[in-house]
Formats: structure tokens, sequence, C-alpha cells
């Protein structure tokens, strides 16, 4: 029985999942494709909130236009991944969407679900971005007790971007 | 696939690099076995060398006892290795011993050997060993242009604060 979680967001980053997915992993009878929904943008504060904190967000964000803006780009980003991994031939594809830190919702889901595997993109953040948006591959990597496989698209081959640091700032 | 580096140390994590390979990754044609001789013991004083002190080093251990004993672990590792994964049918290993920092030496070996992925076990450290002697999966994890697998040996991810107590360097 083999269940493999990939971990997907917008960023081109992810699309390393795919390759991977198809040049090295055994087809595995169910794939987990997962999207975490930040609600708190891209900064580090919501690492900073508690669980309590972190509800009353949610609710505070129930029914808002923001949140349906959200839930529709989960949707879509998801929606794209399931495609691409269907038209490789591969049926069981379920798809979930969390709300909350992203590296801790994707080792939530991992143990619930039990996987065998965890798949993430490298979003390509280097120096001061990875360090004021944090890192999920690396939160990943650090605390899951199930083998982390991390994809690399071109993109995270890229040098690092003074401008990019200054607009995640 | 085609070619797989695997990079191991003395922590005996063959099970679970051959149930990845049986399970979840396809057998690779080629697998490099790397071990990397860490000259300076556990801290992170290799990283802060550059090129030429690392090469005085190097030649100033050479020929001395610690070196020798270095290399036969190294040795006795690879071969664990080798012979573990041979008697489970994968092909075509070849083992490579390099010294010097762990993680630059892995991904020049990769970079140098073109390899496809990258596996390598998780350093199971804690929070504060890791910050005193760095870590080398996330180095390689961080850094490598190509796809990287951590597996999870003894003792890693959330059970990682325990793991002090049990550091068994099974192969010695």
């Amino acid at each position: 029985m083999k269940k493999i979680l990939i971990a997907v967001d917008e960023t081109s980053g992810s699309k390393a999942v795919l390759s991977v997915f198809n040049n090295l992993v055994r087809p595995p009878e169910e794939v987990l494709l997962l999207h975490v929904i930040r609600l708190e943008g891209k900064s580090l504060m919501i690492d900073m909130l508690s669980e309590a904190e972190l509800s009353t967000l949610k609710e505070s964000l129930k029914g808002t236009e923001y949140k349906e803006t959200l839930e529709k780009k989960a949707e879509t980003v998801l929606g794209y991944f399931k495609k691409e991994l269907e038209s490789s031939g591969l049926i069981s594809v379920r798809t979930i969407i969390r709300e909350g830190i992203p590296g801790d919702e994707i080792l939530k889901v991992a143990e619930e679900e039990n996987v065998d595997l965890i798949i993430v993109g490298d979003n390509g953040k280097r120096g001061l971005v990875r360090l004021i948006t944090g890192c999920v591959s690396k939160d990943v990597e650090k605390n899951a007790t199930v083998p982390v496989l991390v994809g690399k698209s071109d993109a995270s081959a890229k040098k690092y971007d003074v401008k990019e640091a200054a607009a995640a700032v | 696939m085609k070619k797989v580096l695997i990079a191991v140390d003395g922590k005996k994590n063959s099970k679970e690099i051959l149930s990845l390979f049986q399970n979840l990754i396809w057998a690779p044609e080629n697998i490099i076995l790397l071990h990397v001789e860490q000259l300076e013991g556990n801290s992170m004083m290799t990283a802060m060398l550059g090129e030429a002190e690392m090469s005085t080093l190097k030649e100033s251990l050479k020929g001395t006892a610690h070196k020798a004993k270095l290399d036969q672990n190294a040795n006795n590792i690879l071969n664990y290795y080798k012979s573990e994964l041979e008697n489970s049918g994968l092909k075509n290993i070849r083992t490579v011993i390099r010294e010097g920092h762990h993680s630059d030496e892995i991904l020049k070996a990769a970079e140098e050997e073109n390899v496809d992925l990258i596996v390598l076990n998780c350093s199971g450290k804690t929070r504060l060993q890791r910050l005193v002697t760095g870590c080398a999966s996330r180095e390689v994890e961080k850094n490598a242009k190509m796809p990287v697998l951590i597996t999870k040996g003894d003792g890693c991810g959330e059970h990682a604060q325990n793991w002090a107590g049990r550091e068994s360097y099974a192969i010695r």
C-alpha cells in the first residue's frame, strides 16, 4: 500500500513536483494533492499565532471576499496539478485544501493519512527572502517522519535576487 | 532513472534506502555510494576553512593514524552498504570516498557525476546540535540543482529530541 502526499502552491517551483513524480517515483496506489491556504500573506506572522488566535483568524475570515479569492485560487492550483497528474495515467488523485501554516499542515496531513512519502517543490527562495518568509521545504524536511523528496525546478537554480528580497519586506 | 547518488555515514540506514527503491522510487541504473570523511570532528570548523587551509589540513593528515582510521571506517561503511544493496539485486554500484566539508562534497560529487537524484539521511539533529554542527541534509536540500530525497533513519523527525542518547554509530 503506497500513498504519496504532494504539496503544491501557485509558485513555479511547485511544477518541479510533476517532473520528479513522473521521472523518479513508482506509480503509487493513491496520491493526495494538498494545497495550504495561507491566511496571512507571505510573512512569518502566521507562525507566531497560537492555535486560538489562528482559529479566531479563520473565523473572522469566513465568508469574506478575501477568503473566497483564496479558495478559488486553491481550487485552480489543485485543478491544474490534478489534471497534469491524471494525464500521466494516474487515476486515484484526491485533493485536499487546508488553512494555516503550510509546513504544519503538510505534516499534519501526512500523519493523519499515514503517507509513505512527501513530495514538495522548491520555491527558489534564497538568503533574505528565505529568512523573512520561511521555507516550507525546510520545515517539512526537518520534522517529517517519512522520507521527503524535494523537487527542483530551473527557477530554484536562479541566483538570489535583491529586488525580490526587498519586495518581500 | 539513470544515476543516483547516495550519501552514507556511520548510521545504519540501509533498510530505509532499500525499501525506498523497492516501493517508492524506480531502481536506478547506476548507483554512486558516497562517504565524506570529516577531517575535523563534528564542529563546523571545516565550514570556515578556505580551500587553501583545507588542502593544508588534508596534506598534514596524510599518513597519520587518524587518517588511516578514517579511511578504514569509510571503507567499512561503503562495503556494508554496497553488499546490502547488491544482495537485494541492485547493480552497477560504485563507491566514492571524499574528504572535507560534508554538504560541499556531496554537492560537488553530485554535480561532477551529473546525477538525477541525491539520497541522504536526515541528520537527526536537535535544534541546538544543528546550530552548533550544521546540518548536511539541509545544506544539500537548499543548494542542490537536482531533486533531493531525505530519508528518515532511526531517531529522525519528531523523535529527534530524544536522539542524542541514541547516537549509535553501528559500523565501526
